[in-house]
C-alpha cells in the first residue's frame, strides 16, 4: 500500500515537473529558445530538397506552437513587432512557398527523367538506323563488286540505294531534331546567350555524344556518295 | 469690497491653475523581457530595443569594492511597471534598483539577494513585480522597495 502511494506520488511529481517545464526558465531564455526553434525550422524549410519533407515541417511547426502556447502572452510582447501568431503565419507562408516550389521541382524532375528516357530511346533508334545503314551499304558494295549484271541485280541495287538514301535522310533529320530540341529553343540563339548559358550548352553538347553523331553522319554520307557513284544505269550498260 | 475679494480669488485661481503640471497616468513602463548586456571597456551597456545606454562602472565598484575593471560578465537589466530599473549580474550579491534622474540613474534600493553571489541570474517581468531567477534556487520576488515582504538593505 505504501509502495503504491509512493509510486503515485512520484508519478504526480513527474507530471507536475513536465507540465511546468517553463517554470524555472527565464522569459528571455524562453524567448531565445522559441526564436531558435523557429529559425532552425525556417532554415530547414529553405534547405528542403523535396516536397515529401513538407509534412515534417508542418508537424514541427505544430509542435513548436503547442509547446509555447502557454507563453503566448509573453511572446506576443517579446517578439515585437511580430506576435506569436504572426510568427507562425510567416512560417506557414514559408512552408506554402516551399511546397509550391518543391512540387514544381519534383514535377520537373519527373519530366527530366521521362525526357532522359526518351533521349535514350532516340539514341538507340539512331544506332539501329546506323547499323541498318552499314548493312545496306555493305550489300551495295558487295553487289557493285559482283560480276552479275542482270535485271534482278540492278533492281536489287536500286532498291538498296533507295533504302540507303531513306535511312540516311531519316537519320539526318532525327539528329537534327535531337540537336534542336536539346540545345536550342525558339527564344534563344547562340549569339544572344550569356557565358553561363554557353557553358551549359557546351556541357549538354559534350554529354549527348552529339559531336560523335555528327562526325559519323558526315563520314557515312561520304561513304554513301562513294557507293552511289556506281548507279544502276551503269550496271545495266 | 466684494469686487476686491472677487479679484483676489480670481487671481489666486489663475495662479494655481498655471502652476499645476499636467499629469498623464497611468503609465506602464514595464519591459516584457530582461536584457542581458555586455559592457564595453568603459563600463557602458547599450540596449537597442529600448534605446538606452548606461555606464555601470559605479555599480561594479560598489558591488566588488575594487577599482573598475571591465569583464565579460553580462549585466541583467529590466524595467518595472513604475519605471524603476533593476540591475544585477552573475556573482553579484545584490540587485540594484534605480530611478530615472536627469541624464542619470539614481540608486533607490540595494537589495541583498545572495550571500555567495548570484548564479546565472535572470529577471522576469511579473507585473507589478519583478521576479529574480537563479540557478537551483527558488525565484525571488522584487519590487522597487526591495524583496517583496522581506528585509532590505539601502
Amino acid at each position: 500500500m505504501k509502495n503504491k502511494i509512493f509510486v503515485s506520488f512520484l508519478f504526480l511529481l513527474f507530471a507536475f515537473a513536465y507540465t511546468n517545464n517553463f517554470a524555472q526558465a527565464s522569459d528571455l531564455e524562453v524567448t531565445k529558445n522559441f526564436k531558435a526553434a523557429v529559425q532552425t525550422l525556417e532554415s530547414d524549410i529553405d534547405k528542403a530538397q523535396s516536397a515529401t519533407e513538407i509534412p515534417d515541417f508542418e508537424n514541427r511547426m505544430a509542435e513548436i506552437k503547442e509547446k509555447y502556447s502557454a507563453k503566448k502572452s509573453l511572446l506576443d510582447k517579446a517578439l515585437y513587432p511580430d506576435t506569436f501568431e504572426s510568427t507562425f503565419e510567416k512560417v506557414n507562408n514559408k512552408i506554402e512557398v516551399a511546397k509550391t516550389k518543391l512540387t514544381k521541382i519534383d514535377d520537373l524532375q519527373v519530366e527530366v527523367t521521362d525526357l532522359k528516357g526518351k533521349l535514350e530511346e532516340l539514341k538507340e533508334y539512331v544506332n539501329r538506323l546506323s547499323e541498318d545503314y552499314y548493312t545496306t551499304l555493305r550489300e551495295v558494295v558487295s553487289l557493285r563488286e559482283s560480276s552479275k549484271r542482270d535485271r534482278k541485280t540492278a533492281d536489287s541495287l536500286k532498291s538498296l540505294l533507295s533504302k540507303l538514301r531513306d535511312n540516311s535522310k531519316k537519320r539526318n533529320s532525327l539528329i537534327d531534331e535531337l540537336a534542336n530540341s536539346l540545345f536550342f529553343d525558339n527564344a534563344h540563339s547562340v549569339e544572344s546567350m550569356n557565358d553561363a548559358e554557353k557553358k551549359e550548352l557546351f556541357v549538354k553538347f559534350k554529354s549527348s555524344n552529339m559531336l560523335d553523331n555528327i562526325k559519323r553522319l558526315i563520314s557515312d554520307n561520304i561513304q554513301f556518295m562513294e557507293a552511289s557513284v556506281f548507279t544502276t544505269n551503269s550496271l545495266m550498260n | 469690497m466684494r469686487l476686491k475679494y472677487l479679484a483676489v480669488i480670481t487671481l489666486l485661481v489663475l495662479t494655481f491653475a498655471g502652476c499645476n503640471t499636467m499629469m498623464l497616468s497611468p503609465v506602464n513602463y514595464a519591459w516584457p523581457l530582461e536584457t542581458a548586456l555586455q559592457m564595453d571597456e568603459t563600463g557602458v551597456i547599450s540596449e537597442n530595443r529600448y534605446a538606452i545606454s548606461i555606464n555601470v562602472q559605479n555599480m561594479i565598484v560598489e558591488e566588488t569594492a575594487m577599482p573598475f575593471k571591465a569583464n565579460n560578465e553580462e549585466i541583467h537589466l529590466i524595467r518595472n511597471q513604475k519605471g524603476f530599473y533593476f540591475l544585477t549580474a552573475n556573482g553579484f550579491k545584490h540587485v540594484y534598483v534605480f530611478a530615472s534622474a536627469d541624464g542619470s540613474l539614481k540608486l533607490v534600493k540595494k537589495v541583498f539577494v545572495a550571500q555567495d553571489g548570484l548564479k546565472a541570474p535572470a529577471f522576469n517581468q511579473r507585473e507589478p513585480n519583478i521576479e529574480l531567477l537563479q540557478k537551483d534556487i527558488d525565484p525571488i520576488v522584487l519590487t522597487e522597495e526591495g524583496l517583496l515582504g522581506g528585509k532590505n538593505e539601502k
